[in-house]
């Protein structure tokens, strides 16, 4: 019996070990880095193009509804942190090939390399990202994080945003968080 | 057993993946969800021709194209190419030479001559001044489509992409 006990115990042991090892995710790395000077951190949810909920049909609230932020990370880089850049750039390669996206585009060149990443179906996605990264100039990750999106709903979508002028809202608001 | 599977695996290797990264190289690719998703947003636009464009990138399922000005690299994706137009039974649609580059295409056809499920385009000895990206001037250029591909149509694709061959591409059916 005691043997039994000791048994789990190691075994519960390994396992709390595996977990704590587990790569970073996304989501961590962007909680670890909005207090870093480094980089820039935005979270920009949809209520920010000022869309009231009446202007809107039900097919264009449903689709608006499935689409819930924008989230974006950069890392500008300066003569004071060229050193830090290429750490940085390995980091959240590591962090991004750790996660179960599935490649949308892909370009890579000497100088600039994006990414198009997609997580969950082609139909219904939770999560669009996109990675760039320029060696002079740095890198930014962007994620538009939604639930089940309506992808194809897009284009009815970006029509009724332009009839609200959710645009301008939308440049006005970053403005003043900026 | 280890060496064999390493063996058979960088024997196999597709050469896009191998040079996605490398420096001397300008790599892109679009894979088939990308073209899912485009299709699912079924796009119109009033002109006629641009409706044609969107169909045919409809119809692709995958695109990929690299460059590079190293003779090395280029060596490597001649080798690539023509162990891969055997292993895949792929026929010579034409060859062209533009103003010195030479251009192959190769196809895996249909029962329908206008339609082709593969296309490898393979272009070298391009002089500096046909294609400009920025400051590199590719000598050689690799470009891969897969999916129900309408001969009629992509010399369009080529010609959007200021590639060389595009016009000889888009007689060949004229004919």
């Amino acid at each position: 019996m005691r043997n039994k006990m000791k048994k789990l115990l190691i075994f519960a042991v390994v396992v709390a070990f595996v977990g704590c090892s587990k790569t970073q995710s996304i989501q961590e790395y962007y909680v670890a880095k909005s207090e870093d000077p480094n980089f820039l951190v935005i979270d920009i949810p949809t209520s920010i193009l000022g869309i009231k909920n009446e202007v809107l049909n039900e097919e264009e609230q449903a689709a608006l509804d499935s689409f819930q932020k924008l989230n974006v990370l950069m890392f500008r880089k300066t003569v004071a942190n060229a050193d830090q850049f290429p750490e940085e750039l390995k980091a959240i390669c590591q962090i991004i090939d750790g996660e179960q996206f599935d490649p949308l585009m892909t370009l890579s060149d000497r100088q600039f390399s994006g990414k198009l990443l997609l997580e969950g179906s082609v139909e219904r996605p939770d999560e669009i990202v996109f990675f760039g990264s320029a060696s002079d100039e740095g890198f930014l990750l962007a994620r538009l994080i939604g639930s089940k999106m309506q992808v194809e709903k897009a284009v009815v979508l970006a029509k009724a945003l332009e009839r609200e002028g959710a645009l301008d809202n939308a440049v006005e608001a970053i403005g003043q968080i900026l | 057993m280890v060496a064999l599977i390493t063996a058979a695996f960088s024997w196999g290797q597709d050469v896009f993946e191998k040079y996605e990264y490398d420096d001397s190289v300008s790599y892109f690719s679009i894979s088939p969800k990308m073209f899912q998703m485009l299709a699912k947003l079924s796009i119109e636009t009033s002109d006629p021709e641009a409706d044609k464009f969107i169909k045919l990138v409809e119809e692709i399922e995958s695109f990929k194209v690299i460059t590079t000005e190293s003779e090395d690299i280029a060596k490597d994706i001649q080798i690539w190419v023509d162990k891969h137009i055997k292993t895949q039974n792929l026929e010579e649609l034409m060859r062209v030479r533009d103003k010195g580059a030479h251009v192959n295409f190769y196809v895996k056809s249909t029962k329908n001559d206008d339609r082709v499920k593969k296309l490898l385009m393979f272009v070298i000895d391009i002089n500096g001044d046909q294609i400009n990206l920025g400051d590199r001037n590719p000598e050689t250029v690799l470009l891969y489509l897969s999916g129900d591909i309408d001969l009629t149509q992509i010399s369009k694709l080529v010609n959007e992409m200021n590639l060389p061959g595009g016009q000889q591409l888009g007689k060949l059916n004229e004919k």
